[in-house]
């Protein structure tokens, strides 16, 4: 992981791959941030292997998981399926 | 920006008690005497956290009674409002019609409907197609679960992602369509002028939810459009 990007302890932090003092933290509220979660949830670390693999930039990769967050997409690792930890 | 004098006059008519949907932070100055109650689907707090883009000022956001999607209000009786008021509210319902149907069912005789709805050519829709009404008589027949319709809702979830969100690679753009569609984010699902909306309330009568006409407005250039309408006596 090297790029950017993991979760840990409920926090995402996104690191700039040009530049590794830029990082983005996404806050652990999002996550299952509204009640009840959306029907389809994804772990964060393949969505992110995801947008890397289409070549989206950093920009967009922080708009995304912050649009997922608040739309209660995300779900920490050791959530289950619904996003509930 | 400018004066939103027809807004006023749209809803000078009203009388009684009624609903306002989805006011969020621009509730409508309803006049002296009416009694309005405002529906959302979010708490206040909810909608703050899902909407960062927009104005959270605590001075203007309303706090809803009731919370509800706007077309399935069934904890509202049949014939208990006289009025029903909306504004940029419907271009966001997948399926229109049943909005319309639930706020017709909603009315008292001689009840207000009041619709803001944003003319696709002055907004970020200005790129985008008008949604024909077959094409909403189509998503109301079938039903979320029916394969055209789940094609449909996706599509223009992607018309979103390429022509408000700037997106341009297929690619991207299928990703983020995605992501808008499961989430069921309320993108503007449908965009409309004046002329291309009226149609509606023709096919409306198929399911005998008949509107009289009240009062339409708009203005050249104007980022909205007004539509007013009775329900019968």
């Amino acid at each position: 992981m090297d790029r950017a990007g993991d979760l840990v302890r409920g926090v995402a932090t996104l690191h700039d791959a040009e530049d590794p003092s830029q990082t983005t933290v996404l806050s652990p509220d999002l996550f299952g941030a509204i009640q009840p979660a959306a029907p389809t949830t994804y772990a964060l670390r393949p969505l992110l292997e995801e947008t890397w693999d289409l070549g989206f930039s950093d920009r967009w990769i922080g708009m995304f998981l912050d649009f997922a967050g608040r739309q209660g997409m995300l779900r920490p690792a050791n959530a289950d399926s619904r996003g509930k930890p | 920006m400018r004066p939103r004098v027809h807004r006023k006059e749209a809803i000078a008519r009203i009388r009684g008690e009624g609903i306002e949907i989805s006011a969020y932070h621009s509730p409508l100055a309803v006049p002296a005497g009416c009694r309005v109650r405002y529906v959302d689907l979010y708490s206040r707090d909810e909608a703050e956290l899902a909407y960062p883009g927009a104005d959270n000022s605590k001075e203007w956001v309303v706090v809803p009674e009731i919370l509800a999607p706007a077309d399935d209000l069934a904890v509202l009786p049949d014939l208990s409002q006289d009025f029903v008021l909306t504004s940029h509210l419907i271009e966001h319902l997948a399926d229109p019609l049943r909005g319309l149907r639930e706020w017709h069912r909603l009315l008292r005789p001689q009840g207000s409907l009041v619709l803001i709805v944003p003319d696709r050519r002055y907004t970020f829709d200005r790129r985008r197609s008008a949604t024909s009404v077959d094409h909403l008589v189509a998503d109301h027949r079938e039903g979320t679960q029916h394969p055209e319709r789940h094609r449909r809702d996706r599509q223009h979830c992607a018309d979103f992602a390429r022509y408000v969100n700037g997106l341009h690679e297929p690619r991207h753009i299928d990703f983020f369509a995605r992501l808008l569609h499961e989430s069921g984010y309320p993108i503007h699902y449908h965009c409309w002028t004046l002329a291309e909306f009226l149609p509606i309330f023709e096919a409306l009568r198929t399911w005998n939810a008949n509107f009289a006409f009240e009062w339409t407005f708009e203005a050249p250039a104007d980022s909205e459009f007004v539509v007013a309408r009775r329900s019968p006596s």
